[in-house]
C-alpha cells in the first residue's frame, strides 16, 4: 500500500463494502482558523487504524468530527448504515442517531460518570437505547466488565479504581452496544509501559474475536508499530495528511522528514544515549 | 436487511440435553428473556443429565446478549458437574467466552450494595452530622490560627486575592443586597402598617422597621444572600481545585491552603459583611419609608425623625457585630466544604449544596443565640 498522499485519486466511489468509514474532503476549523484541510482516507473493516501526528496537529479534532461532536467546515464522514453509505453531517438527526449505534467512543480522560458504579456506567446506553430487560442488561454489563478483566469490580465507583482500570471500563462502556467500530482517543495516555502493552493486547484480542474496526488517536510508537494495520500522519505545518499506509511501510519511506522524525524519535534518543 | 426472530429448541434424549438455536440474536431483535430461566428449569427437571450440547448452526447473527446466556449455561453445567460440549460453537465465540474468564474474580464483599434499615440510616446520618460539626470546628480553629499568623506577618498569602474577594463578595453583591433588603423593609413596613393602623399608632412604623432592620433582619438577609452567592462559590472553587489536584500542588510546594486560599476569603468576607449590612439597613429603612408614605401618608421627614430617635448606636453595633460573625461563618463553612470535597464532579455539587445548607442553619442558630445574649446584656 502506498504511503503517499493521493488525494486526486480519491472520490466518494471509495464507498464500497470493504470500507467501514470513508472520510471525504474534510476541512476542520477552529474559530475560522484552519486546523486540517482536504482530508481524504478510508478505514477498512477489521482494521486498526491509527491517526498520528505531533501535538496540536488536530488529531483529536479530527476524531471529534468523525464521532459527530464537532461539525467540520467542509466535507463529510460516511458510515455504512443499512447497506448504504450516509454522510454523517448531511443526514437528518434520526439517521445520525442510527449511525451513532455503529460506534463506541473511549475518551482520553476515560470520561466515566463519577456518580455511577462501573456497572451503571456500562449499562447506561443499553438501558436508554435498547428494549432489553433490566436483568439482561445487567448480565451484558457484567460480561463486558469481565471481558476487560474487571470481574468483581462492578460495584466500585470510578474514583476507587486506578487510571489503567478506568481506561478498561471506558472500553467496556464503548463496547456495550456491540458496535462494529470503536474510537479511542489516546488510550495509552498516562499508563505505564506494561499497562499500555496489556491494553494493546486487549485491543488486538477484541479486534480478532469480535471483528471490531478500531480508529485510534495516539502518538505511542509501541502501540503504533504493534497493533496498527493502517495509519495517517497529520502535519501541523501543511495542515493536511502527508503520509498514509502501514506504519512499518512509512518507516521505510524517507520522503517526509517530519514523519521520519516522529516515527524514529525513540531511536534518536537511544542513539544519543549510546554516544554519551 | 430484515432480522430473523431468535428461537431455541431444547430436547432431552439418551441423558443428553440438546440445545439448538436459530435466527438473529441481536440487540435489535426480540431477545427471548425467558431463555436463561428455561435452561435452569431443564437442569432441575432432569436430574440425570450426563452431557449438554449446544448447536448454533442456524444462528445467522449474534452478539453479547447471547454470550451472557451461554455464560449462564456454563455456570449451570459447572454447578451440576455436567460437561458442556462447545465444539459446535463458533471459534470467535469460544475466544470471547475464554477472554471473559481469563482474569479471576476480584474479592469485593465490601462493595456489594446492602439494604439498610431506616433506623440504621438515621443513626449513620446523625453520626455523620456530628462528625461534620467537629470538622467545621477543627477547620475554624485552624483558620483562626492562620489569622493570627497573618497578624504576626508570617502567613503565606497574597493581599491581591483579598482585594479580589472583597470586590466579588462586596461590590458585586450590592445590587442583589439592595433589592432584597429594600423588599424586606417594604414587606415589614406593609405588615406593620396594617397592624399599627388599628391602634392609630401609624407613626411607629419607622420605629419598627428601623430597629428590626438594624438589629437583625438586614444582617440575616445579607448573610443568607452571601451564603447562597459567595459561600457556594467558595465551595465550588476550592472543590474544583481539589478535583484538579491544585490543592495537593500547593501542599507539595509547602504552601498552606489554609493561609493561601482560606485566609483571603475569610478576611474579605469579614470586612465586606458589616459594610453590606450597614448598606442593607439603609435600603430596608428606605423600603419601609416608601410604604409609610404610600399607605399611611407619613412624610419622609416624619419617618426619618422617628427612625433617628428610635434606632440607637447600640442597635447598629449589634447588627454590625452579628454580620461580622455571619461573614466568618459563610467563609469558613464554604471553604471547609470545598477543601473536604471528594474527587469527582458530583462531589463538587454535594459540597456546594452542603456549604449553603450548613451555613444557613448555623446563621439562624447564631442569630437566635446572639438575640438572647443581647437581651440578657441589655444591648
Amino acid at each position: 500500500m502506498s504511503n503517499k498522499l493521493t488525494t486526486s485519486s480519491f472520490s466518494i466511489k471509495e464507498c464500497h463494502s470493504d470500507n467501514a468509514i470513508v472520510v471525504d474532503h474534510l476541512t476542520l476549523t477552529y474559530d475560522e482558523q484552519i486546523i486540517q484541510k482536504d482530508l481524504n482516507f478510508t478505514v477498512k473493516h477489521n482494521d486498526i487504524f491509527i491517526i498520528m501526528g505531533n501535538s496540536g496537529s488536530g488529531k483529536s479534532t479530527l476524531m471529534r468530527a468523525m464521532i459527530g461532536l464537532d461539525r467540520p467546515s467542509h466535507g463529510d464522514i460516511y458510515y455504512r448504515c443499512n447497506n448504504e453509505y450516509n454522510g454523517y453531517w448531511q443526514s437528518s438527526k434520526a439517521v445520525q442517531l442510527r449511525m451513532m449505534q455503529q460506534y463506541g467512543v473511549m475518551f482520553q480522560s476515560s470520561a466515566l460518570f463519577s456518580s455511577m458504579t462501573l456497572l451503571d456506567n456500562v449499562s447506561l446506553r443499553l438501558i436508554e437505547t435498547t428494549q432489553y430487560s433490566v436483568s439482561r442488561i445487567r448480565k451484558i454489563a457484567y460480561y463486558k466488565l469481565a471481558l476487560v478483566g474487571l470481574k468483581g469490580f462492578e460495584h466500585y465507583f470510578p474514583a476507587e479504581i486506578s487510571g489503567g482500570m478506568q481506561k478498561r471500563v471506558a472500553i467496556a462502556r464503548a463496547m456495550a452496544m456491540d458496535p462494529p467500530i470503536l474510537y479511542f482517543d489516546e488510550p495509552s495516555a498516562g499508563l505505564d509501559p506494561l499497562s499500555s502493552k496489556l491494553l494493546d493486547d486487549l485491543l488486538l484480542e477484541l479486534r480478532d474475536s469480535m471483528g471490531i474496526t478500531m480508529v485510534i488517536v495516539t502518538h505511542e510508537l509501541d502501540s503504533i508499530f504493534s497493533i496498527a494495520n493502517d495509519a495517517i500522519f497529520l502535519d501541523q505545518g501543511q495542515k493536511t495528511i502527508i503520509a498514509k499506509g502501514n506504519p512499518n511501510a512509512m518507516l521505510l519511506d524517507d520522503s517526509h522528514p517530519q514523519v521520519q522524525a516522529f516515527l524514529r524519535r525513540d531511536n534518536a534518543v537511544l542513539s544519543e544515549k549510546v554516544k554519551q | 436487511m430484515e432480522t430473523i426472530t431468535p428461537n431455541y429448541q431444547i430436547s432431552y434424549q439418551n441423558l443428553i440435553l440438546n440445545i439448538e438455536l436459530s435466527g438473529d440474536w441481536l440487540i435489535d431483535s426480540q431477545y427471548p428473556d425467558d431463555f436463561d430461566e428455561v435452561l435452569e428449569s431443564q437442569f432441575k427437571q432432569y436430574a440425570d443429565i450426563k452431557k449438554v450440547t449446544m448447536s448454533m448452526i442456524q444462528v445467522t447473527q449474534w452478539n453479547s446478549a447471547l454470550l451472557t446466556s451461554i455464560l449462564t449455561l456454563k455456570q449451570y453445567c459447572l454447578d451440576y458437574h455436567i460437561p458442556l460440549n462447545t465444539e459446535q460453537l463458533p471459534s470467535e465465540m469460544i475466544r470471547l467466552l475464554d477472554l471473559s474468564s481469563k482474569v479471576p474474580r476480584h474479592d469485593v464483599d465490601d462493595h456489594i450494595p446492602k439494604n439498610t434499615s431506616f433506623l440504621h440510616n438515621v443513626g449513620m446520618n446523625t453520626l455523620s452530622s456530628i462528625h461534620d460539626i467537629g470538622e467545621v470546628l477543627a477547620f475554624l480553629s485552624n483558620a483562626v490560627a492562620a489569622f493570627f499568623s497573618m497578624l504576626r506577618g508570617k502567613a503565606t498569602y497574597r493581599s491581591s486575592d483579598t482585594w479580589l474577594v472583597m470586590q466579588q463578595t462586596g461590590a458585586e453583591a450590592v445590587p442583589i443586597v439592595s433589592l432584597l433588603n429594600f423588599l424586606v423593609g417594604a414587606i415589614l413596613g406593609y405588615i406593620g402598617a396594617m397592624q399599627l393602623e388599628k391602634f392609630g399608632a401609624e407613626i411607629f412604623i419607622g420605629d419598627m422597621v428601623g430597629v428590626a432592620m438594624t438589629r437583625e433582619i438586614a444582617a440575616i438577609i445579607t448573610a443568607i444572600i452571601m451564603a447562597g452567592r459567595s459561600g457556594a462559590a467558595f465551595a465550588a472553587q476550592l472543590g474544583t481545585m481539589k478535583v484538579n489536584e491544585e490543592i495537593d500542588a500547593l501542599r507539595s510546594m509547602g504552601i498552606s491552603p489554609m493561609e493561601f486560599l482560606v485566609l483571603p476569603r475569610m478576611i474579605g468576607m469579614m470586612l465586606m459583611m458589616p459594610l453590606l449590612a450597614i448598606y442593607a439597613n439603609f435600603m430596608g429603612i428606605f423600603g419601609g419609608a416608601l410604604v409609610a408614605y404610600g399607605m399611611l401618608n407619613i412624610s419622609l421627614e416624619q419617618y426619618l425623625n422617628v427612625v433617628i430617635k428610635s434606632v440607637g448606636l447600640n442597635d447598629v453595633a449589634a447588627g454590625v457585630f452579628m454580620s461580622t460573625i455571619f461573614g466568618i461563618i459563610v467563609a469558613v463553612v464554604g471553604c471547609q466544604k470545598g477543601l473536604s470535597c471528594g474527587k469527582s464532579a458530583e462531589a463538587v455539587g454535594i459540597s456546594t449544596t452542603s456549604a449553603v445548607v450548613t451555613s444557613t442553619v448555623i446563621i439562624f442558630v447564631c442569630a437566635a443565640i446572639l438575640t438572647v445574649v443581647y437581651g440578657a446584656l441589655g444591648i
